[in-house]
């Protein structure tokens, strides 16, 4: 008896047809390996608040107070980019990404429901 | 596994409070007494523990009341649209949201990179990068017809 798939990580012991099978999960990424050597591209977005600022709303203690903007170069550089539509679709362009496949299941099921609508 | 009695069975009640204002009356009120907890004893052990926090602050509580009508509780931080309204400077997010609506605020990324921190000093959030959480921050702000900017 199979059996059943019941948690996300795809290693250790699986029942394969009777036989006890052990599974190593490989991502597709590890397989292809990108070269990161090139240099990568000078950060081009300027924050809106510069170093200095307080950045209001934030602080909900009494004796607290609102903290103070760093400089662009103190904070993660991902920061910078989870904003960015350009990174997003690139992401979404290269096949070996799971965003890639996530925004091509999700444009079939559009499709899909379109074509299924019943049109009065 | 060694016997024991079962442990009584224990409920969890999830609520919003503003700090220091617990009062017994709706929503707390029935919701616990309902459980067979005293109101008032929640209402004074909150407002004693929220009482460095701004007044009025809303604050999602976890009510975990025993069989025994013995309750524990633990405050979490305030909801991230909380923070965002605050941080845009909005009474109210927007009504409609999407291409043919206008922003109703703005927020900018490092205002973002502050509210996660805060965010992730939460129980739950321990296993999620902080990267992953100024992405939630910046998905509830989209939704809330929040612009984000640099």
């Amino acid at each position: 008896m199979l059996k059943s798939f019941t948690s996300t990580a795809f290693s250790g012991l699986r029942t394969v047809s009777q036989q006890q099978v052990r599974c190593i999960q490989v991502s597709a990424r590890s397989l292809n390996v990108k070269d990161d050597s090139a240099p990568k591209a000078k950060r081009t977005v300027v924050s809106s608040a510069p170093e200095g600022t307080v950045l209001k709303g934030i602080n909900y203690m009494k004796d607290g107070k609102d903290p103070v903007a760093l400089a662009d170069d103190a904070y993660p550089e991902w920061l910078w980019e989870i904003n960015d539509p350009a990174v997003r679709n690139a992401r979404i362009a290269d096949p070996l990404d799971k965003k890639h496949h996530k925004e091509a299941r999700r444009q079939a099921i559009k499709g899909d429901n379109f074509i299924r609508d019943k049109k009065t | 596994m060694s016997k024991k009695a079962p442990a009584a069975a224990a409920s969890l009640l999830r609520l919003v409070v503003p700090a220091g204002k617990a009062t017994p009356s709706p929503p707390i009120g029935p919701a616990l007494g309902q459980r067979g907890v005293k109101s008032m004893d929640f209402c004074k052990q909150f407002n004693d523990r929220t009482k460095n926090v701004d007044l009025g602050t809303p604050l999602p509580v976890i009510i975990t009341v025993k069989g025994d009508r013995t309750f524990t509780f633990v405050t979490k931080s305030p909801p991230t649209s909380f923070f965002l309204k605050r941080a845009a400077g909005i009474e109210k997010g927007a009504t409609n949201i999407g291409k043919d609506h206008p922003f109703v605020g703005k927020v900018n990324l490092k205002q973002i990179y502050e509210i996660a921190k805060i965010k992730q000093a939460d129980e739950g959030m321990g296993h999620l990068s902080l990267k992953g959480i100024c992405s939630g921050v910046v998905g509830s702000a989209r939704s809330m017809g929040i612009e984000v900017v640099a």
